[in-house]
This record gives C-alpha cells, sequence and structure tokens, in this order.
C-alpha cells in the first residue's frame, strides 16, 4: 500500500515594491514611470488570477509588497481589492524592508480606517509582529505557517532568532515566510556592512526543521537544498525588474510541497513570469570598432540577451576608447529608439592615449601630470561607489576620484588638441 | 624697499591726494588718462631723486619741474612724500619741489629726523643713498612705461622681453593658455538645457533646489511622523464607537442619501420653473409694462371705430362714386388753374372795371392817336398854308401883350376894317359893274347911232336908258360909299395905330396886319390848340387809367409788362376768360361740389371721431396715436397683450408666492448654489462615510416613515462628540495623504533630478577645474622658465626693488594680456612688490583667483583718494 501523501500548493511572490522610487532612480520619465507602477501591479494581478486558476492552496507574499514611503492610497485599494477577489483563497502576507509594519503602513487597520480604506478582507493574514508566530491553514490545519514582520539584521535580531527557532514547537507541516536576509540568498549591495555580519546562516535554516521557507530579502532567485539535494527553501527575487540589478527573467513560484505519510518530503517549485518586460544590462567595449560595426555588435548582443525591441528596459555600458572626431553619440541615439526605455552609461574615451605625443611636448606633459594624479586619486577613493550615493563629493582636489581625474585627462587633452570638449554624460 | 603709502600736497593735478599700496601684494592702479597713470612714477622719482632735467636715461617730462608745478599758484605747497620700509626701518621720505630739499623721517611711534643719515654732505640725492642705485639705474630697474623696450640690460627691459616672447602664437604657453581660456569658457559657460551659464552658479542653482526639494520632503516626512498621532487617535476612538456608531452612520448616510435625493428632486423642478419662469419674464420684458394701462378705454374706443367705420364705408363709396367725376373735375381745374394761374384772384368786379377801364384806354388812345394825327395833319396842312407859325406866335404874343379890351377892339376894328374893306371892294366891284354897264350902254349906242338906217328908226340916244340911269344911280352910289368906307377905315385905322403903339409895336399896319393874319390864320391855329388841349387831356387820362392798371398788372403776376393797349386788352381779356373759364368749370360741375362737401361732411365727421380716438389712444399711450388706423390695431394687440401680461403676472406672484422667490431671476443661480452646496456637502459626507465604513452603503434603507421620525431625533450627544472626533481625524489625515500622494513622489523624482544633474555638474566642474589647474601649472613652470634672472634688482640693503609697471602699454589681445598677467602674477610678484598701472577693468586678476592663492599674492587696488586731514605730510616737510 502506498503511502498516503498530503499536498501543499502555492504562489509565492517577492519584492513587488509597487509604488518604488526605484523607477525614478532607473532614469524612466514621469510617463514611463507611470506606465511600469500600472504594468507591476498588472503583474501581481496576473499572478493571483493564475493562482486563483491553478486553485493553489495559499498565496504567500514575502516581502515589499509596496515601498510604505511612496505607496498611495489607490495602490493599497487595487491591491486590497486584488486579494479579496481570491474569495476564501488564503494570503500571507510577511511585511519585508520595505513594507514592514509600523502605525502608517496600511497593514495597520487603523490607517486603512482613518483614510477610509478598505480593510483588509478576512482570507489575507498579515504577519504584522516582529516576533516569529504561526497561524493554521484555514482548510488544512496540519499547515502552519510561520512569519515575521522584517527587523533589521544586528546583534540582538540574531539572539531573538535563535530564541524563536528554539522555542518553535515543531508541526506537522510548517512553511515559514522569511523577509530578513540569510546568507548567500542577496547580493552585497542589498545590505549594508554593520547588518550584513549578523543575517541568518543556511545552516541555521536548515538546522530549524521548516519544511519549507519562502525567502523573500534577495532581489534575485535563490533555492536553499539539504545536503540531499532537497529542495528546503526558495526565493523568487523580485516579481518585476524596478532596478538596472534586476536584469532577466522576473518570476513568480507557483510551489508544491508534498508529505508522505512517513514523513517524506518533496518540494518544488515552478517559475513563471508575469511582467511584460525585462530589464536587460550589456556592456561594451567598442575599442577599435567603427560605429556601425559597435552598433551591429550591440544590438546583435541585446538579442542575444533576450532583449526585446519597443519592450524591454536596457542597460548599456559603453566603454574603450574611439577615435577621434568619432564620439559614441549617433550610438547612444539609436539604442535609444529601439527599446522602451535605455540608459546608457558612457565611458568611452577618446583615443589620444594612443598616440605618441614627444616627450616635452604639452600634451605628454599633462598626461603624466595627470596619470600621477589619477594613481594617487585612486589610492585615495579606491571604489567609485565611494562618491556614488548620492551624497555630494566633498570639495576640492584632495576628494577627486579616479574617474573624475580620467576625465579631467580627456578634457585637458581635447582642450589642447581641438580647442574644445566633449562633456561627458552631460544633458 | 616696499613702498607703503604716496602722499601728495600738491604735484601736476594731483592735490591733497595718497595712494596706499600693499607691500605683500600686487597693486593695480586704475588711472584712464595716461598722464595720470604717468603721475605716480613721475611723483616718486621726483621725491627719491628730485628733478634734473639734464638726467640721461629718463624720459625727459619727468625731468622737467615746471610740467608738475601747482596750477593754483602760491596757496599750495608743492610737496609730496613716500612712506617705505627698508631693512625693517619705516621711513617717510619728503620733498618740497620748490627748493628740491628732502627730509627722511623714521616713523614710529615717536618720529626721528634721519635726513642726515640719508643724505649725508648732501651732493646725493636720498634716492641714491637709500638704493645706492644712481637715478637712471634706479628708472631702468624699477619702472616699465614701455613694453616694447627690447635693447637694454635693466631688469625692466628683460621682462618686457620675456613679455613679448610669451604673448607669441607660436610658443607652446601660448598653447597651454588657449587650452586654459577653452576650459575657462567650459566653466563659464556649462551646457546646460540648452542653455549656457557658470557652472559655479549652476551648482550653486542646483544645490539650492536640491535644498528645498530636501527641506520639502523631510516637512512632509515630518508631517507624515505627525499623522501617527491621528492614526493613534483614530485607534483611540474606534472602542468608543464600536458597536454604537455603525446605526447611528447609517442613520446619517440615509438621511443624506434621502436629502440629497431630495434636493435633486428640488434643484430639477426649480431649473424647470427656472425655465418657465424665465420665458414668462422674457415675455413679460417683451410685452414691456403694461402697469397703468387704460383699458377702459376700450368700450368707447369701440364705439366710436364702428361710427367710424360706417361714416368711412360712406365716405368710401361716395368717393368712389365721384372719383371718375371729381378726377374729371380736378383735371379741368387743374388745367384751368394752370392756364389762368395768377389771374383766379379776379373778382368779376375787378374783371368788370378793368374791362370798361380798358375801353375807356382804348377809345382814349384811340382818340389821342387820332388827335395826334390831327395835329400832325394840322401842323402839316399849315405849313402848306403857308403859315408861319413862328410869326403866327409873334402875333399870338403882341395881341396877347395888349389888354383884353384893347386885343377885343383892336380885332374889332380890324374886323370892321375888314369888313369896310369888303364893303369897299363890293362898292368898288358895282362901281366897276355900273361903269362897265354905263360904257357897254354907250358903246351901244355909239354902234346904233353909228348903224343903219333900219337901227336908226330906233333912236340910239334912247337905248337902255333906264339902264343906263340905274347903272349911273349905282354909279354914284357906289363912288359915295367908296369914299365913306374909305373914311371910315381911315377912322378905324388910325384907332388901329394907337392900339399898335400900345401894343408896342408902333405900327398900325401891322398890328392891323397881324390882326388880319391872326384873323385869317385863327380857325387853324384854333383847331391845333383845341387839339392840342385835347391831346393833353387824354393822355392825362391815359396816364391815370395806367395807374389804375398797374395793380392789375401786379395782380395778374405781369408787373414786368409794359401798360400799352394791346397788354391791358389782353389782361382785361385774360381776366374775363378766367372769370368765364371758372365760371363755367363751377356751373359745370356744381353738382359734383355738393357732392364733395358731402364728402366733407363724412371726413369731418370722421376726423371728429378720429380726434376723439387720438385722445383715447393717447391716454392709451400708444405709439402713433394720430394714425388712428394703425394705433386701433396697436389698441387691441396692446389690449391682447394687457390681457396676457395679467395672466403672466399673476403666474410669477404665484411662484414669488410658493417659493419666496421668483425662480425665474438670478436669484435661483444663488438658491441653486445654496443647494448644490449643501447637496455636494452631503455627498461628500455620504462619500466619506462610505469611504470609511465600506458596511454603511451595503446595509438596509430605513423604512421611509422611520427615516423621518430618525430626521426629527437627535442623536446621543457623547456618540456625536465622538463621532465628530472620528471625522475631524479621518478628514486631517486624508487631507494629509491625497497631498502626500500627490507630491512625495514627484518631489523624490525631482530631486533624483537633480542630484543627478548636480553630481555630473560637480564632476564636469571638477574635472574642468583640475584640467585648467594642471595646464596652468604647466605654464607656470614654462613661464618660470622664460623669466631673466636679472628681474629681480636688489638695492643696497640686498631688498628687492619695487616693479611699477603701465599695463595699459600691454593692451593688446586679452589672451595676451592674461598670458603676461600670468607671467607677472606668478614670476614677479612673489619676489618684488609689483604696481600695475592700469587704464581700464581689463586687468581682471580676480581671473587668476587660483593661480593668486597658490602664490599667496593678495590683490590690492591702489586708489588715489583724497588727503586725510591728519595726514603728518605737511607738519613733517615743514
Amino acid at each position: 500500500m502506498p503511502p498516503s501523501i498530503e499536498s501543499h500548493t502555492f504562489l509565492q511572490v517577492s519584492n513587488l515594491n509597487l509604488d518604488s522610487p526605484a523607477l525614478i532612480r532607473m532614469g524612466l520619465n514621469r510617463e514611463h514611470r507611470i506606465a511600469r507602477a500600472k504594468e507591476i501591479l498588472g503583474a501581481l494581478t496576473r499572478a493571483l488570477t493564475e493562482a486563483k486558476a491553478r486553485k493553489v492552496d495559499a498565496v504567500y507574499v514575502v516581502g515589499n509588497l509596496w515601498d510604505n514611503q511612496t505607496v498611495t492610497q489607490e495602490t493599497i485599494t487595487l491591491v486590497v481589492d486584488a486579494f479579496e477577489q481570491l474569495g476564501d483563497l488564503p494570503v500571507f502576507i510577511a511585511p519585508g524592508k520595505n513594507d514592514a509594519c509600523r502605525v502608517d503602513s496600511a497593514y495597520n487597520p487603523h490607517f486603512l480606517k482613518g483614510l477610509g480604506l478598505r480593510q483588509w478582507s478576512s482570507n489575507v493574514h498579515i504577519f504584522a509582529n516582529q516576533q516569529l508566530a504561526a497561524v493554521e491553514h484555514p482548510r488544512q490545519a496540519d499547515w502552519k505557517i510561520w512569519g515575521h514582520s522584517f527587523q533589521l539584521p544586528s546583534e540582538e535580531r540574531a539572539k531573538q532568532w535563535q530564541e524563536f527557532l528554539a522555542k518553535r514547537s515543531k508541526g506537522k507541516f510548517d512553511l515559514l515566510l522569511l523577509t530578513e536576509p540569510v546568507e548567500g540568498a542577496f547580493a552585497a549591495s542589498e545590505l549594508a556592512e554593520p547588518a550584513r555580519r549578523h543575517v541568518l546562516t543556511e545552516k541555521q535554516i536548515i538546522a530549524s526543521g521548516f519544511d519549507y521557507v519562502a525567502f523573500g530579502f534577495g532581489n534575485n532567485q535563490y533555492r536553499l537544498r539539504d545536503e540531499a539535494d532537497r529542495l528546503l527553501g526558495a526565493q523568487t527575487g523580485s516579481l518585476v525588474g524596478q532596478k538596472f540589478s534586476e536584469v532577466g527573467t522576473r518570476v513568480a513560484f507557483f510551489g508544491k510541497v508534498q508529505k508522505d505519510s512517513q514523513g517524506g518530503i518533496e518540494t518544488s517549485v515552478e517559475p513563471v513570469e508575469f511582467d511584460n518586460r525585462r530589464i536587460v544590462a550589456h556592456s561594451v567595449d567598442m575599442s577599435g570598432m567603427t560605429a556601425s560595426d559597435a552598433m551591429v555588435d550591440i544590438m546583435q548582443s541585446f538579442e542575444d540577451l533576450g532583449a526585446r525591441k519597443g519592450v524591454d528596459i536596457v542597460h548599456l555600458e559603453l566603454e574603450g576608447r574611439y577615435q577621434v572626431g568619432q564620439e559614441p553619440t549617433a550610438i547612444i541615439e539609436k539604442i535609444k529608439e529601439n527599446f522602451f526605455q535605455a540608459v546608457v552609461q558612457d565611458n568611452t574615451r577618446p583615443n589620444y592615449l594612443a598616440e605618441a605625443f614627444a616627450p616635452g611636448s604639452s600634451e605628454a606633459r599633462f598626461i603624466k601630470a595627470m596619470l600621477v594624479l589619477k594613481k594617487e586619486a585612486e589610492k585615495r577613493l579606491p571604489t567609485e561607489e565611494a562618491t556614488a550615493d548620492g551624497e555630494p563629493a566633498p570639495a576640492g582636489m584632495d576628494h577627486l576620484s579616479g574617474r573624475v581625474v580620467e576625465d579631467a585627462l580627456y578634457y585637458g587633452l581635447e582642450a589642447l588638441r581641438q580647442k574644445r570638449v566633449n562633456l561627458r554624460n552631460v544633458d | 624697499m616696499l613702498i607703503e603709502r604716496l602722499e601728495i600736497v600738491s604735484f601736476g593735478a594731483a592735490v591733497n591726494e595718497q595712494v596706499e599700496f600693499g607691500t605683500n601684494a600686487i597693486n593695480l592702479v586704475e588711472e584712464h588718462s595716461e598722464q595720470e597713470r604717468l603721475l605716480i612714477p613721475a611723483v616718486m622719482l621726483a621725491i627719491l631723486y628730485g628733478f634734473d632735467p639734464d638726467q640721461a636715461g629718463i624720459p625727459e617730462s619727468l625731468g622737467d619741474v615746471s610740467k608738475f608745478r601747482p596750477k593754483d599758484g602760491k596757496g599750495t605747497q608743492f610737496l609730496a612724500s613716500l612712506d617705505c620700509l627698508q631693512t625693517g626701518r619705516h621711513l617717510r621720505i619728503s620733498r618740497d619741489f620748490e627748493n628740491n630739499k628732502a627730509t627722511v623721517i623714521e616713523r614710529g611711534s615717536s618720529e626721528k629726523d634721519v635726513t642726515d643719515e640719508f643724505l649725508g654732505n648732501g651732493d646725493k640725492s636720498v634716492g641714491e643713498v637709500l638704493t645706492k642705485l644712481s637715478h637712471e639705474e634706479f628708472w631702468q630697474n624699477c619702472f616699465l612705461l614701455n613694453s616694447d623696450k627690447r635693447n637694454g640690460t635693466s631688469a625692466a627691459a628683460a621682462i618686457a622681453e620675456a613679455l613679448r616672447k610669451i604673448v607669441d602664437p607660436t610658443s607652446t604657453m601660448y598653447g597651454k593658455a588657449l587650452a586654459v581660456g577653452v576650459l575657462d569658457s567650459y566653466l563659464n559657460q556649462f551646457p546646460y538645457k540648452s542653455i549656457q551659464i557658470k557652472i559655479d552658479f549652476l551648482i550653486h542653482e542646483l544645490e539650492q533646489q536640491k535644498l528645498e526639494l530636501k527641506r520639502k520632503t523631510e516637512s512632509l516626512d515630518r508631517e507624515r511622523k505627525g499623522m501617527i498621532g491621528l492614526i493613534e487617535g483614530v485607534a483611540a476612538v474606534t472602542p468608543k464607537l464600536d458597536g454604537k456608531v455603525g446605526q447611528s452612520d447609517a442613520n446619517e448616510y440615509f438621511q443624506l442619501c434621502f436629502r440629497a435625493a431630495e434636493i435633486d428632486g428640488q434643484v430639477l423642478h426649480l431649473r424647470a420653473q427656472h425655465v418657465r419662469l424665465r420665458n414668462i419674464l422674457k415675455d413679460l420684458a417683451r410685452i414691456g409694462s403694461m402697469e397703468g394701462f387704460s383699458i377702459e378705454c376700450q368700450q368707447p374706443v369701440e364705439e366710436l371705430w364702428k361710427r367710424r367705420s360706417s361714416h368711412v364705408d360712406d365716405y368710401r363709396n361716395l368717393e368712389q362714386e365721384l372719383a371718375p367725376k371729381i378726377e374729371e373735375y380736378e383735371a379741368y381745374e387743374r388745367e384751368v388753374t394752370q392756364r389762368w394761374e395768377r389771374l383766379q384772384s379776379f373778382t368779376p368786379e375787378q374783371a368788370q372795371a378793368l374791362r370798361v377801364g380798358a375801353d375807356n384806354f382804348l377809345i382814349l388812345a384811340k382818340e389821342l392817336g387820332e388827335s395826334r394825327q390831327q395835329r400832325e395833319r394840322q401842323e402839316k396842312g399849315s405849313e402848306g398854308g403857308q403859315i408861319d407859325l413862328s410869326k403866327y406866335e409873334e402875333i399870338k404874343r403882341t395881341l396877347a401883350s395888349l389888354e383884353p379890351r384893347d386885343a377885343n377892339d383892336a380885332k374889332s376894328y380890324s374886323a370892321l376894317i375888314m369888313g369896310f374893306r369888303k364893303q369897299l371892294a363890293s362898292s368898288e366891284k358895282g362901281k366897276s359893274k355900273a361903269e362897265s354897264i354905263i360904257s357897254e350902254i354907250e358903246e351901244q349906242r355909239r354902234a346904233k347911232a353909228e348903224g343903219g338906217n333900219v337901227l336908226k328908226m330906233f333912236k340910239p340916244s334912247l337905248l337902255r336908258q333906264p339902264e343906263l340911269e340905274a347903272a349911273q344911280a349905282d354909279l354914284e352910289r357906289h363912288v359915295a360909299r367908296i369914299d365913306d368906307i374909305h373914311g371910315r377905315i381911315k377912322n378905324l385905322e388910325s384907332r388901329i395905330q394907337s392900339l399898335a403903339q400900345r401894343a408896342g409895336i408902333g405900327d398900325g399896319s401891322t398890328l392891323l396886319e397881324y390882326i388880319n393874319q391872326y384873323s385869317a390864320a385863327s380857325p387853324q391855329v384854333q383847331e391845333m390848340e383845341r387839339l392840342d388841349e385835347s391831346i393833353v387831356q387824354r393822355q392825362a387820362a391815359c396816364d391815370r387809367l395806367k395807374s389804375d392798371f398797374e395793380q392789375y398788372f401786379r395782380q395778374a403776376g405781369r408787373a414786368d409788362q409794359e401798360i400799352n393797349a394791346e397788354n391791358i386788352a389782353s389782361l382785361s381779356s385774360d381776366v374775363i376768360n378766367c372769370l368765364r373759364d371758372f365760371r363755367s368749370l363751377n356751373s359745370t360741375f356744381g353738382t359734383l361740389k355738393l357732392s364733395k362737401q358731402q364728402l366733407e361732411f363724412l371726413a369731418a365727421e370722421i376726423r371728429g371721431i378720429d380726434e376723439a380716438l387720438q385722445e383715447l389712444f393717447t391716454r392709451a399711450k400708444l405709439n402713433e396715436p394720430a394714425n388712428v388706423e394703425a394705433s386701433y390695431t396697436e389698441f387691441y394687440g396692446k389690449i391682447a397683450r394687457y390681457h396676457h401680461w395679467q395672466s403672466l403676472q399673476e403666474e410669477i406672484a404665484k411662484a414669488e408666492h410658493k417659493y419666496g422667490f421668483n425662480p425665474g431671476t438670478e436669484q435661483i443661480h444663488q438658491v441653486l448654489a445654496e443647494l448644490e452646496l449643501e447637496r455636494t456637502q452631503a455627498w461628500s459626507r455620504i462619500h466619506e462615510l462610505v469611504d470609511h465604513f465600506p458596511e454603511i452603503a451595503q446595509a438596509k434603507p430605513p423604512a421611509a416613515n422611520e427615516l423621518e421620525k430618525l430626521r426629527g431625533k437627535p442623536v446621543e450627544a457623547e456618540l456625536q462628540e465622538a463621532r465628530k472626533e472620528r471625522d475631524n481625524l479621518q478628514r486631517q489625515m486624508k487631507s494629509f495623504f491625497n497631498d502626500y500622494d500627490e507630491q512625495y513622489t514627484s518631489l523624490l523624482a525631482m530631486m533624483e533630478a537633480v542630484d543627478h544633474q548636480l553630481t555630473t555638474s560637480r564632476n564636469c566642474k571638477l574635472a574642468l577645474e583640475l584640467a585648467r589647474e594642471v595646464l596652468e601649472q604647466l605654464l607656470m613652470d614654462d613661464l618660470a622658465k622664460v623669466s631673466p634672472k636679472t628681474t629681480v634688482p636688489k638695492d643696497a640693503k640686498g631688498e628687492a626693488l619695487p616693479l611699477i609697471l603701465d599695463a595699459a602699454g600691454w593692451s593688446q589681445e586679452e589672451l595676451e594680456f592674461s598670458l603676461a598677467l600670468r607671467f607677472v602674477v606668478a614670476v614677479i610678484a612673489p619676489s618684488r612688490q609689483t604696481i600695475l598701472l592700469s587704464n581700464n577693468r581689463k586687468v581682471r586678476l580676480e581671473r587668476f583667483s587660483p593661480i593668486l592663492n597658490m602664490s599667496s599674492i593678495p590683490v590690492h587696488f591702489a586708489w588715489r583718494k583724497a588727503l586725510e586731514s591728519e595726514s603728518v605730510l605737511p607738519k613733517a616737510a615743514t
């Protein structure tokens, strides 16, 4: 007699970041931004419709449904409505870093009441507390869903987690919605250094004994497997791309956890794409190429990367040297014409340095002086990121970055050679 | 030696002026004219070395004391002083140019005259002692007033040569300077959104924008934090309302819905009424005010109109009947009238008088003519009869001179004489006859007597004897008679003679002749006189008649015609014909006239009625009361309008009574606005309630009678208070978050854009400035290399001498000037106190501020200004 099988199906989504300012930072104009915000909401709606069609047992929203600071009442209402339309399909929301539970967040019923917005429907459960808590699935009493509201990792929080996990009473089936970072499931840029030291480890998660862990912190997909290569948890990453770091296909998971009568668990997740657009990033070194060759190469590269003309958002980094007088302006314009939105980072330079200048010439002396300065600058500020966080760069020559010195080098050479300067990345 | 101050009491055009110099700065003196610019080196040189017209190597103009002597004469001292720092000692060198005497004071806490120390035996000038340089050497090393000074070995000449090299476009320095200029232009004209702007200004603006956006964002963040209190307030008030407020909210909701529906009904009704009553008002406006319209005139008007209509009918029938005749009559009358224009005024009496007068005139004229003809004939006849009318006139005059009795006597005498002469002639004739008879008888007798016997049978002496005897008797009688008559004539002639004497002619025969002649001519003359008299009388009668005719001619409009028989006859005839024609007209159309009179009677009747009607129409205030028929129509139209007006007024009065105002007026907008406001408020509250309590909208509405009861039933005070608090909190939150949703993301987007632009601009600025700075440094190195070693001469104490440059002398291209300035600023100024004399603001030293900062050479603007009163100069000099 085959062992009886209990199964649980679900839709797992993360990091929708509805109304996020990330779209602004991408450089989208207002028109595209509004259109994109609607598309993101549309992606959620399509995912929920699909979940209802597939008759899943639950919907898990694991972190960052929206951005508390920028989400509008209209969006909140649309989300509340969308979840209500699922009827008795339970929705479990674990607030993340951006939509953390607080007094002025839409997870607070008094906030909704104060604004006259509709309250969450009864099928929606929000893990409003930072403490780990569990609720039973309304139709599958054996299935416990554990969750919490986000708290920034710290030493204290790490201790709390230890306590939570130690105190937790194991159920027949336990599923954890985890919105805090787990080692290996996020990129360095997604969490600043002090907090990064106190994140949960994969080992801790494996040891915690959950039957499935839905990770929600990172923006990219991640899967946690045990030694036997069984899937213990998965992270969908962001459902839609809203940053140039969120490239490629963005998905939600339709998961299925099966447990046989002997306690054997088999979990699978099926990634499904709901976003109509993708973000595609590419970097090209156009040294030695003519403008037309470079253009063909770039378009081919984007095609290879799956970028769809007129649909997708592309980010192009142009590197290398070009012949004097052959600035890549036309390439940039062409790329912008071909895609829904194209952001081009032009790091190319004219190939002055390839020329041989007489040792005593003004150019040679200038290049020499500038290269010395660049070396010094790069010593002082080894990474570009140090001044790329939006804060004003400190005044004075002592705080120059290598890139600025390099700019100065080329500006000076252009002034000497051409009596004019091509200012880079200036609108 | 460092120059600290120059004080001029009087020198050339300068009077009581001072110039302060920075000892560790590059000094810029701006003087527009060359004369003023050269005043500074001239006075410095004059103080240190005095005036020496024979001094070689110095411009002649600076050696001529007369050129700098004060123009206002004796009143002002020809004096100036120079404060300088020499090996740590503060000296003031003053010179009285009148006596060429120099004084040196050591300035400090106590002033000390050290003239002796610097002048010694007095055979050297203070400048020479101080610097150990001759007048010429000092000039050549310290003053550069001509950039073209190519030859020579002095420091100033070397500097001039260096400057010339620097501005040579083929030099590497020039290329670098050009590149610096290019970078500089990008910093000053940075491309930003299709305009060009100074990058520092742009960055400043962007920073300000960013700060403002940040301030707004932070303000929204703060306000959002402030909302937490409201949210907590909502949380706090919610339990107070739980379980009780639901029904209360629902009641309010339904009451508001009911009221809103009521308002909708009212608004629709009022709008319909507005349309209806506005049309009524338009009708009323079109009708105009009928207030005071005399409706009582209707009956008399009607009665009069009936009479009038009857008369008018009669009149028209009669008129129609008579029309052809009248037409004929009128045509004939027109013809007669036209024919006898201006003669119609003549009466039959006048015509009669005219006719008689004309006949008389014609007779008189005829008679006059005849008399005149007769007169003419008489006159001609007298000529044929040899009547000497002139003589006749004399006879007439002579006879007239006699007394009438004498004249008559003379005439009688003459007549008697004539009679007697006739008698005499008769008697002569009788005598002749008797004599002839006698002679004849005698003849006969003799014939008988001589003849035959037969004849003798009759006795011849008896032949015819009786006759003979009768003849003889007659002869005797006639002879007697003749004698008697002669006697008588003689008597009469004597009497005539006496009368002739009385008449003054002295000759009776003449008088007699006159009388005889007069007598012989008298019938003719008398006839002529009679004719003349007749002519005169008739002419007078004619004239009288003419004067009588004048008025008729005037009356007939023929005053211009001559009044003669023909015209009088014509006028008379015309008048008679005129009267005849008019008589004929009257007699022919007599019946017609009667009919016309009847017509006129009818017309008079109609006029009478019309007058009465006009009065009534005037009372009814019609437009044209005189136009009776139009007025009658208008009157009845007005009556119709009056009744319409009355009914519309009643409608308006009813509406005003019903609504308290006239909904057809503009007042409805206010009422509708109030209702709209109430409805908006109601719906706003309904939406608020539905928004906040969606379940209300799904609740079952109470029955109509219950709703009516609820409307009159006040809500519990405590509950009402809690609801108010809740509503207030919700409103505040809603208001804030609506604004927040609208603004926050936009602010972030703007901030992102500004931040991006700011970062780009800053990086560009840094890069451009860095490139410029490095190029400038390279340029400075090049400049230092071309600096001649002799450019920093020292004085006796080993101190660098000041350099005074006439920057106006280099006024070439700005770039070249900049290079020259760079050279001066970077190479010369750090080692020598430099004074730049400029003729304009082309010398923009602030442009070189980075270099100046690096070289620690500040800029000092050394203006010539009025000498302050507390100056120690006069005291020291004197």
